[in-house]
């Protein structure tokens, strides 16, 4: 087993609103190692993005411990937050917004490397952006260039090289590749995995995509409405996934092949803002084997299997366990 | 099988200050009654250009339509006046957009808006009106008491739900599907893709179906034309598609660059480069700078569709060889 | 040329080189610029090319409607009324840019606090501004140089403040939405301090609504001083400006009306001109038109 990065405990984030407090993210524990990726999945609105900003630190938690290389950094000072910020970036979803249009390339990627005072001259500087550029497999003719004159793929690559320049440990990737053609998505992928290997970076990997999400996780933990539901390998969610909504989540995924087509678990109902929500699992008002215990008493995340976590009162009965 | 649409060498170009954009180049295909076509591609293919040409809704200027014919129930929609044509969208030809949360006017009620399509393609009573309104509600899984509700009331799976019944509220012969599902959630998505299914199949709708999504593609489609910058590089049935060895290399690149749920792999293959300019198209075959296979003929002769089976076409060199 | 990898980098063009390359598109609001280029170049030689003082008065040539030596008139006191809309332009377009200077610093900087800061500080501003804005904007500048008393200077500042309230508020809006763009959250990712984010990243791209206001603002401060010079507030005589003019000319328009139309045509086409730019500006500065 590699070296624990980072680890969660029990972290919650509340928001408020005005008909009550939303369980954006609600009791949330898991590990991160060393050039490792955990994969965060899950639907619109279960909290996903929000988790990675919390674990950032650009969201205050509301009750919880995150421990970043041993050192509890669940609420620091200011010093300490920039400070933390060469160890854990963060890459976006968007590569339209999350880009300055009023920026030049060159000044995008240099920022950080400004803030942190770490080229002492001009050349220096350039220099370093240029060998961030490369790296990120961006060509150096678009040094000058505005985002907006650039595609969706080359303005990520802009992010990441941003996200890079600090060299840091740890990288939220938010969707990263979720706005992006698959052709293109691909090759972000890939870059990504190599960035992985070369720099053992451990990623926080979110997205709602679950084919990229297998492909480049070790472990992936699904979310429902603030909930994780399941926590695994990557390899053993998708061979042995125990909870109802991994089971429904897979099964919903259009496969592009005609030959294995699939009986397919299809929801009832939609997701809803877990805004005050009522004690019992939060899956239960869509559940095919929901109870009476399931509308009334919270489950817990139990490992049921080495290694596998599963949050359900039914696990058992429904995998023959 | 009763030919309902033939759309035979369409030729779209958006000319602007700056060049003529090629959106879309010599595209042709042919829609029979009940089936569905995937147009499959990225974004800037050109997919969603074709579809605002059937609807005769290309923003002109800056967009023309330079050439080719789209013979709809025997009659060229190209030389159709608008007059006619308005009477077509939304009766025998109507259009699902991406987004179901801009598609919907948030000031009216769900019931003003099924109503007015209705009415003005059918010379129904207010009071039928209204009766087929609640019809097709129920028809895409909404109770009929929600009617009187605002768009904003629903959620995004409904709203999309919404759409649909206006789109069918006048049983048109010929539904385009823009992107419909790529703004929802998986499990959304595994509902409505379900529901669009049920639909096709009771109401005898063609349909055409856009989407970058080949697992949509293999859920709904009967045939698929793959674009790639403006043409049709492979077309065939969703058989030939996703079953037959022979494949326009850009077609393969598609396929691999998606990671496939079923199979370990450790790297993807993405398609090396980006999607043309369209403004400035390259020499020869316009896959032709991406493409692995690329010989010096690709570069400068633009190939023709080559018929490797029974009404599968590949744009290719490669196949041309085979052929002679 | 889409792979043609050897092309090195292009010269660095600037957002105010590429924005100039879109307001050029727009023929009107070039035409725009070059008459306030004009007019503005006209004012400053203003003592070099006028035939004539402003003040300078000559008995035997009064009310000339046209003459080869005063081609726009002279006025009931023989003054070359040519001259004095010069002059007077100097008067007329400091007024225009200074007011709204004044009210560009002022409601600024009140929108850019409230925007950034929001909760109980923007509840508290904007509702000061809301109750300025009560007032009709004219009658606010009037009372402000009733108290301050009339003269160029008061003049100025009370077109100003009562014009900050505009930008405050579209300062405000614009940030607000800048707040909640990535780009932002990134900057703070990336470690920025509370003042670069502010400086490099939400002004920036908070500006273009604030410029495209005060282009057009100018024109609204020059007819604001004209209507304040024409109930005796403003400017006063004998120093020419254009507003002054055309209230002195009233008493004679019946019989002489070129010397209120003179006046009233340079404060027209220099408010016109500005509104021209101010749209080509929109335009301009409005990233969604690229290309």
């Amino acid at each position: 087993m590699g070296k624990k990065l980072l680890e969660v405990k029990n972290l919650k984030k509340y928001f408020k609103t005005p008909n009550g407090a939303l369980h954006a993210v609600d009791d949330v524990t898991f590990t991160i190692e060393e050039g490792k990726t955990l994969g965060v999945v899950g639907e619109s609105g279960c909290g996903k993005s929000t988790l990675g900003r919390t674990v950032l630190g650009l969201l205050e938690s509301t009750d919880g411990h995150i421990i970043f290389d041993g050192e509890d950094v669940t609420h620091v000072n200011k010093a300490k937050f920039h400070e933390l910020r060469r160890d854990m970036q963060i890459i976006f979803q968007d590569p339209y917004s999350s880009l300055n249009p009023r920026m030049a390339v060159a000044d995008i990627i240099a920022e950080p490397l400004e803030i942190f005072n770490i080229c002492k001259t001009k050349e220096e500087k350039e220099e370093k952006v240029k060998e961030l550029m490369d790296l990120v497999g961006l060509d150096q003719r678009f040094i000058n260039s505005y985002p907006h004159e650039l595609d969706g793929g080359r303005r990520q690559r802009i992010g990441i090289a941003r996200a890079l320049a600090l060299e840091p440990r740890f990288i939220v990737c938010d969707e990263p590749v979720s706005a992006l053609d698959v052709s293109i998505q691909a090759q972000i992928l890939n870059l990504m995995q190599d960035l992985q290997e070369q720099r053992n970076l451990s990623y926080m990997f979110i997205t709602h995509n679950l084919s990229v999400v297998k492909h480049i996780s070790d472990d992936i933990m699904v979310m429902y409405l603030g909930q994780m539901v399941e926590l695994c390998e990557g390899k053993e969610l998708f061979k042995n996934n125990l909870h109802p909504y991994t089971k429904a989540l897979l099964s919903a995924i259009p496969k592009a092949s005609i030959k294995s087509k699939i009986d397919r678990i299809v929801l009832r109902g939609e997701l809803t803002s877990p805004i005050n929500p009522h004690p019992g699992c939060r899956f239960a008002p869509r559940c095919n084997y929901a109870g009476d215990e399931c509308f009334s008493v919270n489950p817990t995340l139990e490992e049921i299997l080495p290694g596998h976590f599963v949050s359900c009162h039914k696990v058992k009965e429904i995998n023959n366990l | 099988m009763e030919k309902l649409l033939e759309v035979k060498d369409l030729t779209i170009h958006y000319d602007t200050d700056a060049g003529s954009v090629e959106a879309v180049n010599n595209v042709s295909f042919e829609l029979n009654k009940g089936e569905t076509l995937g147009l499959v591609g990225e974004t800037g293919a050109g997919k969603s250009t074709v579809a605002l040409g059937i609807m005769q809704l290309v923003p002109n200027p800056p967009g023309v339509i330079k050439s080719g014919q789209i013979i709809f129930e025997g009659k060229d929609l190209v030389t159709t006046s608008e007059k006619e044509m308005r009477k077509i969208r939304g009766d025998k030809i109507s259009m699902i957009f991406q987004d179901p949360m801009t598609a919907l006017n948030p000031v009216k009620t769900v019931e003003d808006q099924i109503v007015e399509v209705i009415s003005l393609h059918q010379n129904l009573s207010k009071k039928d009106a209204l009766v087929k309104a609640c019809e097709m509600l129920e028809l895409v899984g909404i109770k009929a008491e929600r009617i009187t509700d605002y768009p904003h009331q629903f959620s995004g799976g409904m709203k999309q739900r919404v759409v649909i019944a206006i789109a069918l509220a006048c049983n048109p012969a010929l539904l385009i599907a823009d992107e419909p599902t790529t703004a929802l959630d998986v499990t959304i998505q595994a509902q409505v893709i379900e529901m669009m299914a049920k639909l096709k199949n009771e109401l005898g709708t063609s349909m055409i179906l856009i989407t970058h999504d080949l697992g949509v593609v293999a859920e709904m489609c009967d045939k698929v034309a793959v674009v790639y910058a403006g043409e049709i590089v492979e077309y065939g049935t969703l058989e030939d598609i996703f079953e037959d060895p022979n494949h326009h290399p850009y077609t393969v690149g598609l396929f691999g660059a998606i990671p496939d749920l079923d199979k370990e792999t450790d790297r993807l293959s993405p398609i090396d480069g980006l999607m043309p300019d369209p403004m400035n198209l390259p020499q020869g075959c316009n896959f032709s700078p991406r493409c692995p296979h690329a010989t010096e003929k690709c570069k400068t002769v633009n190939p023709c569709a080559c018929e490797v089976g029974p009404g599968h076409t590949i744009k290719c060199h490669l196949f041309a060889k085979e052929a002679e | 040329m889409a792979n043609n990898n050897v092309t090195s980098a292009p010269k660095k063009k600037s957002h105010g080189a590429e924005i100039w390359h879109r307001f050029k598109k727009n023929k009107l609001a070039v035409i725009g610029l070059i008459v306030i280029t004009i007019m503005v170049l006209a004012a400053i030689l203003a003592p070099l090319i006028a035939p004539y003082g402003f003040d300078e008065q000559n008995y035997s040539e009064t009310f000339i409607r046209f003459s080869p030596k005063h081609p726009l008139g002279t006025d009931n006191l023989g003054r070359d009324i040519l001259s004095r809309l010069l002059i007077g332009s100097r008067v007329s377009l400091t007024i225009g840019f200074i007011a709204v200077g004044i009210g560009l610093v002022f409601g600024g900087l009140v929108g850019a606090i409230a925007g950034y800061y929001g909760g109980t500080v923007d509840d508290i501003l904007m509702r000061i501004i809301d109750i300025i804005m009560a007032i009709p904007q004219i009658i606010f500048a009037i009372s402000i140089c009733s108290a301050l008393g009339p003269g160029l200077v008061n003049t100025m500042i009370a077109v100003g403040i009562a014009g900050a309230p505009n930008y405050a508020r579209i300062l405000r809006s614009s940030i607000l939405s800048v707040k909640q763009q990535e780009f932002v959250e990134a900057a703070t990712a990336i470690g920025a301090s509370d003042f670069r984010i502010i400086t490099k990243h939400i002004i920036p791209n908070s500006l273009s609504g604030l410029i495209v206001q005060a282009s057009m603002g100018v024109g609204r401060a020059i007819i604001s001083a004209a209507s304040m010079s024409f109930v005796g507030l403003g400017i006063q005589p004998p120093n020419p400006e254009w507003g002054a003019m055309l209230s002195f000319g009233r008493t004679y328009f019946r019989d002489y009306g070129y010397m209120i139309l003179y006046p009233g045509l340079f404060i027209f086409i220099a408010v016109l001109s500005m509104n021209l730019i101010g749209d080509g500006l929109r335009d301009a500065l409005d990233p969604r038109l690229k290309r």
